[in-house]
Parts: C-alpha cells; sequence; structure tokens
C-alpha cells in the first residue's frame, strides 16, 4: 500500500459523479483503483461512463500498482493565484502507468527539478489533506 | 468532395485595429465594436451588409464591463441583425470554418470575425474561473496546483526537451525574434522596448522550464477580420487576400496529455489539408504568421507542419533565420508574444496586412534582404494546442 503524506492542498478537491468512487477509495482506504474496461481489457484515464478505448459501458474500477514513468514534469514558483502562494515551489507532473494510461498528480521529495529526468521510474504516494478532507495522487521517484 | 475546389474561393477583404495595449477607461464592449467598424470602413462596407457575425470566444467578464459580452448583444449595439451568429464557449479554433461554411451554404454574404479584451486594466489572472465558482476551483486538478494555461504548456515544452533537444536556448532565440519584429511595429505593445538573449536567461523561471518571456500577456484591445467570397472581394477596394488553403482539427482533452512530436496533432492533421487544397508544401511558402501563446507553440507548430525535422528545429529557429531579414520570417509583427494578444486575430490580421503590402517598415519586400511572399501560412491554435486552423494566403488581383 502507498505510503501517506500529511499535506496541505492549495484549493479544495472538486470531484464529479465519474470520479467520486477514485477519491473516495484514496481518502478512506488507501488504495489505487483506475477505470478498466471489461470489454477490451484495457485500463484508462479519466474515470467516464463508457470506455475511451472500444466504447463499452462495461467498465468498473479495479486496484491498480500505482508504478509508471514520469512523462513530463514542471515546478510551479510564480503565484498565478494568491492562494498558491504559500505553496512554491510546487511540482507537478504526468505520469504514464504501467497498467497503460497517463495519469497527472504532485512530484514530491525529488531535489532539483532541473535534474529529475523524464521517463525516470516512480510511484504513488497518497497526498492527504485532514482538513479538506480529501486525498490526491502524488510520485516519488524510485 | 474535393477541397481543391475550394481554393482561392474565399478572401479576407478587411482588417479592423483599434489603440492596443493599456488603454484605460475602456470596456472590451468598446472594442469589439471600434474594431468591427474598423474592419467593415477597411473593406468599404457598409455595416449593414455583415450578415455573419462571429465573436471570438467567451471569456468571464472583468470590472468595467456590465454585461458578458455576448454576440447577440454586441450586435444590437454595432446595429445589425445578422442570419449567422456564434462565440465559442471555449478554446476550438472553429471560425474561419464557420465564416466560409455560412457563406458556401448560402446563408451569408459577408461574416465578420472579432475578438476584444479589456484583459490589461481588467487584470486578467487566467484562474478567474476559480474566482468565478467562489473560490471553489473549476476541475479536479487545481487541488494539485495546477491552475494556469503556463503550467500546462510548460510540460509540453518540457517533454519535447527529452523528445527533440530543444529548451531554453531555443525559446531565448524566438522570444527575441519576436522582439526584433516588434520593435519595427509601432503598433506592438513591445515597441522600443529591446530585448536580448541575456536579458531573456537573465529572467527566473515562473514554472520551471518557461520564464515570463516564454508566454504572450493579456492587453486591452481589439481586432476584426471579414470574409466574403473572392468574386465579391474583386468588387471591394483592398486587393483580395485569397484562402488559397485551409485546414482545421479540434482534437480532445487536458494540455498535461499533450504529446510533443504527435504524428496526428491538430497542427499535423490541418496542416496537411491546407497543404493539400492548396497544392501546396512547405518549400512553397515564404513567411509564416503562427499563433504563438508560448515560445515553443512557435517550434511545436512549425515542426507539425512540416518546415523542419523536430530534432533539428535548433538550425531552424534562429534569430537570423526567423527575425527581420532573415530566410523564413515568422510572426513578422512581433506576434502574441511581443505585438499584442488578440487570439487568432493577432496572426491573421498581420497575414493581411502583409499580403496587402500595408506593414510600413517591417513591409516583406521593402526591407532590405526580404521578399513579399507569394503563400504565406497562418495558424491558430486554442485548447492548449489540441486545436487548430491552418490558412495558407494568396495575394489576389
Amino acid at each position: 500500500m502507498a505510503q501517506v503524506l500529511k499535506v496541505n492542498l492549495p484549493f479544495d478537491l472538486r470531484t464529479s459523479h465519474d470520479n467520486d468512487l477514485f477519491y473516495k477509495t484514496a481518502h478512506e482506504k488507501q488504495i489505487f483503483i483506475l477505470p478498466y474496461c471489461n470489454s477490451c481489457d484495457q485500463y484508462f484515464w479519466p474515470g467516464a461512463f463508457i470506455c475511451q478505448h472500444c466504447g463499452s459501458t462495461d467498465v468498473e474500477w479495479k486496484e491498480a500498482s500505482g508504478h509508471g514513468k514520469i512523462y513530463s514534469h514542471v515546478e510551479g514558483r510564480f503565484p498565478f493565484h494568491k492562494a498558491i502562494k504559500e505553496h512554491l515551489p510546487i511540482a507537478i507532473c504526468s505520469v504514464t502507468l504501467d497498467e497503460g494510461p497517463r495519469v497527472f498528480g504532485r512530484l514530491v521529495n525529488y531535489g532539483d527539478i532541473e535534474k529529475v529526468s523524464c521517463d525516470a521510474p516512480v510511484h504513488l504516494v497518497w497526498l492527504q489533506d485532514d482538513e479538506k478532507g480529501c486525498t490526491i495522487m502524488g510520485f516519488e521517484l524510485d | 468532395m474535393d477541397r481543391t475546389e475550394l481554393r482561392n474561393k474565399y478572401s479576407i477583404v478587411g482588417v479592423g485595429y483599434t489603440p492596443q495595449g493599456i488603454v484605460p477607461g475602456r470596456s472590451a464592449a468598446s472594442f469589439y465594436l471600434e474594431a468591427s467598424m474598423n474592419a467593415i470602413n477597411d473593406a468599404g462596407l457598409k455595416k449593414e451588409d455583415i450578415d455573419g457575425l462571429i465573436l471570438y470566444r467567451d471569456f468571464p467578464i472583468l470590472k468595467g464591463d456590465a454585461f458578458h459580452h455576448t454576440a447577440n448583444v454586441v450586435t444590437y449595439s454595432l446595429g445589425i441583425r445578422p442570419k449567422f451568429l456564434s462565440q465559442e464557449s471555449y478554446c476550438y479554433r472553429t471560425n474561419i470554418n464557420k465564416a466560409m461554411g455560412a457563406i458556401e451554404n448560402g446563408t451569408c454574404k459577408y461574416v465578420l470575425i472579432v475578438f476584444a479584451e479589456s484583459g490589461r486594466t481588467g487584470r486578467r489572472t487566467w484562474t478567474d474561473e476559480i474566482d468565478t465558482f467562489g473560490n471553489q476551483p473549476y476541475d479536479e486538478y487545481a487541488a494539485y496546483g495546477n491552475i494556469s494555461a503556463f503550467t500546462n504548456y510548460a510540460m509540453f515544452a518540457r517533454r519535447a526537451m527529452h523528445e527533440h533537444g530543444t529548451g531554453p536556448d531555443l525559446w531565448a532565440d524566438i522570444a527575441v525574434a519576436h522582439r526584433k519584429w516588434a520593435n519595427l511595429n509601432p503598433n506592438a505593445i513591445q515597441y522600443n522596448k529591446p530585448l536580448t538573449k541575456a536579458d531573456y536567461l537573465a529572467t527566473p523561471f515562473l514554472s520551471w522550464p518557461f520564464r515570463a518571456l516564454d508566454a504572450t500577456a493579456s492587453t486591452d484591445g481589439g481586432r476584426a477580420i471579414i470574409i466574403t467570397t473572392t468574386e465579391r472581394a474583386r468588387e471591394l477596394k483592398n486587393p483580395p487576400i485569397m484562402i488559397r488553403g485551409y485546414g482545421s482539427a479540434n482534437d480532445t482533452s487536458k494540455g498535461w496529455q499533450l504529446t510533443p512530436g504527435d504524428p496526428a496533432s491538430s497542427a499535423v492533421v490541418a496542416g496537411r489539408e491546407a497543404f493539400e487544397m492548396a497544392g501546396l508544401g512547405p518549400k512553397d511558402i515564404g513567411a509564416a504568421q503562427i499563433y504563438d501563446c508560448y515560445t515553443y507553440t512557435v517550434e511545436a507548430t512549425l515542426g507539425d507542419y512540416g518546415f523542419f525535422e523536430k530534432k533539428k528545429a535548433r538550425d531552424f529557429m534562429t534569430v537570423e533565420n526567423i527575425g527581420p531579414g532573415g530566410e523564413f520570417p515568422v510572426n513578422t509583427g512581433g506576434g502574441l508574444l511581443s505585438e499584442g494578444y488578440y487570439m487568432g486575430m493577432t496572426p491573421i490580421a498581420e497575414a493581411v496586412m502583409q499580403m496587402s503590402e500595408r506593414c510600413g517598415d517591417r513591409q516583406l519586400g521593402v526591407m532590405p534582404g526580404t521578399r513579399l511572399p507569394e503563400f504565406m501560412i497562418v495558424s491558430d491554435n486554442g485548447g492548449f494546442y489540441r486545436s487548430n486552423e491552418t490558412l495558407i494566403l494568396e495575394r489576389g488581383k
């Protein structure tokens, strides 16, 4: 099970009927699940009513590894909104998971951003905000 | 349908500018009206001739405006009663497609496309959707700290560093070349403000690997163009600037999902369709006006159009090649980066002005060492590079 780090997030987490289960499972059970299509046997992201590959509605959430490779990453150093100022610098990344989909997350414990390589292997850590009552995806270099 | 039948059937016949840059005390509505009337006058039309109106896209309203700028409100003050009316709610690129379509299907004769903003004095932050919803984010990614277009384009560019060997050294040249063009354009916001590569490199990263100079900035003002058939255009006062080739593609999804080098990107698809309709290739094109919301966007677009192999961008994207006096002039008014942010109206208006030889000190064919191009390529992109309209323009007689 992925490690949990306590954090203060810059904004509330806006969820929808299509991803509520993902974030609820993350917050309450710290289990990483991905949308999965039973018709074409592929994972996809983000969660949706139909499979993005084949259009089938035979989709469910299935536990996944949380392992992958960084696709891209940046480090925000400027307060584009006043509420983010105290959280800077803040690094974000996209990660190609071993299961296939590319997901979005915070990059944590990375040192010097300019020395982090694309395609570096990473694993999931949960970033939990007790005050806001939510948990989001973070990634740490293996 | 054989799209080559539409080759040079449509033309751009008028361009409307307004005061621009920092223009306090003016509503966005006022710029919509002024830019529209200036385009109508430039074309030698009466406002009653305009039977199609396209407001470029909708943005949240800012201080200084009493109402939301929807197309049906602007028509009332403009005193016109169009048959075709349209405005995108988001960042898709369909304006030229709709304008030509509304004429082709017999609904309209003259379609006006206009964009206006009071974003500079109105302090648009590009995160205002957060505040619009009462400090509630508008998507799940804000909680992760991803709240600006800047960040998404920086992610796109950072992956391209890995894939194609680009980076700040090349983007500095793009920023400097645009500034050199702007220094020749008295309308440009960055006129009289020279920029060197050392200046660029000395500025801090706002979102590594991008600096402020990698991005366009909000502005006040408006800009408009008018499209009609080339047959009607020949009766008007300006030389028709003909649409020889046109392509569009509107791909899906969020900026962080962008994939540099995607062989089916919107720019690749729209560019290929425009070249096919025009019966031309990159070697036939004499200059380009490229949607340059960010420095890297120019490199990505020209690479996707096939002007160079992506790993050889460094050889093509030099100040000497794309700047004033260069072999392949790009964004000759200074572009969105240094002239002014009027979305796709910035590149298309500059293309029309160049092709009709109205560009003063920066006029191609007049500046030493330059030629007036026979064909010019123009791009408009939106939705984090996911939407693209491409035009190949030719001067008509």
